[in-house]
């Protein structure tokens, strides 16, 4: 994972995305699902 | 950046979102020297009719695991990465994820078959309101999955929609502006919940209704629900999934400003089947028409000839019954009621918008001009000892002026037939007649000097007119001058104007004179 830059606090506290790690967790690859076209009908 | 601000209602933890507030990131320090973050939240998820849906920056997850609820926020940039700088795996430990979108910090565990304790609602928050037509920005329904996970491994978790989209089509057939103000959708199927509070059964993927605040009916505001004639807007309604079995009916109601509600049966020829996450659309022609008290009024709005005068008949409006003096009257399908209510025979309350009959108990010719804008009230055939009339040019009971207005003053030859520029002027009491004008300062015949002139007229015992010599009462001076010749008021410019003016004649009918006050009125 890259860093995230929106993240990082500027000084004195400098907060990066590798800290996070360190003391927290990430789940990569949640999609966003699409509504379903096979569903869909007009009434 | 925004914020969402997350609202609990009561100790029930029921879920309210889309709140937005600007605010700038914000750190808060928790035990251990660990720090989590609380960044800014952008709009949710970003539906793009008509199946798509993306994330939005800085979306945040609920994430119950390990018997907590750990918010997970979305990372910068691409890809679909949520960080929680709360929670932390152990090694060799196995550990179940129930994902639920948007984050809902009410929820606090599940029971032994997967379902949340507490409910959300539905629709949440301001996602229940339709910004303008044919925005579907407020598009946010619920998404939730479930995965296992061993230690620091990345869950691989699937979302699904909990929900789905309803939307409706609305064309305006109704030859004149319409404002839509809200869209509602339910059924004639006995026990079906399309609103309130539902849990969140995580091992089945679906919402629960919790049977508390549950609806038959889903419900959608609509701000800027502006539709001119002929043209169609579109709105979205989100549900939860039901059946509607063949037969049956779906019934979508379009709600406007003007007070109207209009309801709309769809047929079920087969059972349809409203699973979540699928998009059912539906249209529906609009035809709003002005009613009162659930009577339709004719409009005149190309007519203006139309009259209550002449008891033929074909150009009276809506006949009324015994209207009682101190009655409600309901008013549909028409707008700016406050502007154009019949300043003789109503009142309206500006902060009930309630319209209360003042007149007294009678039967009632009634019509409306959309056109003009005014409602029209009038006794049958009129009787002669019971009005007295208002010619001129520049004067109007409607508070718009049309170029259809243009060509007609002084028009008593023509058998006052235009009710528009001809006002009617009633009798009080005994030798007192008085009437609601509307003096404009957009009419046609204003000069630099004055906007109107004006006669009173009336009726002799042979049905000759009768013109009375106009001299100036209390307050009309301020407004009206009573210096012209031939008996004919001027209505003069000053500050006053344009604006609705109750002008009182006291009559003497065998002098021919009228002593006028005059009272500009709201």
């Amino acid at each position: 994972m890259k860093q995230n830059e929106k993240l990082v606090y500027e000084s004195p506290e400098i907060v990066g995305f590798e800290t996070i790690m360190e003391n927290g967790f990430a789940i990569s690859g949640i999609e966003a699902p699409d509504y379903d076209p096979d569903r869909s009908f007009e009434f | 950046m925004k914020k969402i601000i997350y609202t609990l209602f009561g100790a029930a933890f029921l879920f309210a979102a889309c709140t937005q507030t600007e605010e700038p990131f914000t750190k808060d320090n928790t035990e251990a020297g660990g720090f989590s973050l609380t960044a800014g939240i952008g709009t949710k998820t970003v539906y793009t009719p008509p199946f798509g849906v993306e994330w939005e920056a800085t979306d945040q997850l609920t994430v119950l695991v390990d018997g907590r609820n750990v918010k997970f926020t979305k990372a910068a940039g691409e890809g679909d990465v949520f960080t929680t700088s709360d929670f932390t795996p152990q090694e060799s430990i196995e550990y179940d994820y129930n994902v639920f979108y948007p984050y809902y910090e009410g929820f606090t565990s599940l029971d032994e078959n997967g379902v949340t304790l507490e409910s959300v609602s539905l629709p949440y928050g301001d996602c229940g309101v339709q910004k303008s037509v044919s925005d579907a920005s407020h598009v946010k329904g619920f998404l939730a999955g479930k995965t296992t996970a061993e230690g620091m491994e990345s869950p691989n978790v699937t979302l699904s929609h909990l929900t789905s989209v309803i939307t409706v089509n609305v064309t305006n057939t109704s030859g004149r502006t319409i404002d839509i103000s809200g869209i509602e959708i339910s059924t004639d199927v006995e026990g079906t919940v399309l609103g309130g509070n539902f849990k969140v059964d995580f091992a089945q993927g679906r919402l629960v209704a919790d049977g508390t605040e549950n609806s038959g009916t889903a419900v959608l505001n609509v701000e800027n629900g502006t539709i001119d004639a002929g043209r169609n807007g579109v709105f979205y309604v989100i549900v939860p999934e039901f059946k509607v079995p063949a037969g049956n009916n779906i019934i979508v109601t379009v709600k406007t400003r003007a007070n109207s509600v209009l309801s709309f049966n769809k047929t079920a020829n087969e059972e349809l089947d409203f699973r979540q996450g699928g998009v059912y659309n539906t249209s529906v022609d609009v035809d709003e028409r002005p009613m009162m008290n659930g009577v339709e009024l004719k409009d005149i709005k190309d007519n203006i000839m139309a009259s209550c005068w002449d008891n033929s008949g074909t150009n009276h409006g809506v006949w009324f019954d015994d209207l009682v003096h101190g009655q409600e009257i309901q008013f549909s399908g028409i707008y700016d009621i406050e502007d154009i209510y019949n300043r003789d025979f109503l009142e309206y309350d500006n902060e009930s918008g309630i319209v209360t009959y003042i007149g007294e108990t009678q039967s009632l010719d009634v019509f409306y001009s959309s056109t003009m804008g005014y409602i029209w009230m009038a006794n049958d055939g009129y009787d002669k000892s019971k009005v007295l009339y208002m010619n001129g040019y520049g004067l109007t009971q409607a508070p718009k002026w049309t170029t259809a207005l243009d060509g007609i003053g002084w028009q008593m030859d023509r058998g006052n037939k235009y009710v528009v520029s001809t006002p009617w002027i009633f009798k009080n009491i005994d030798g007192q007649y008085s009437s609601a004008i509307y003096f404009s300062d957009t009419n046609a015949w204003k000069n630099d000097e004055y906007i109107s002139q004006f006669q009173l007229i009336g009726f002799d015992d042979s049905a000759d007119w009768i013109y009375y010599t106009i001299t100036a009462g209390e307050g009309s001076e301020e407004y009206i001058s009573t210096a012209m010749d031939n008996n004919v008021p001027t209505v003069n410019w000053n500050a006053a104007y344009p604006g609705y003016y109750r002008l009182t004649f006291t009559v003497d009918h065998d002098a021919k004179t009228a002593v006028m006050s005059a009272e500009k009125i709201d």
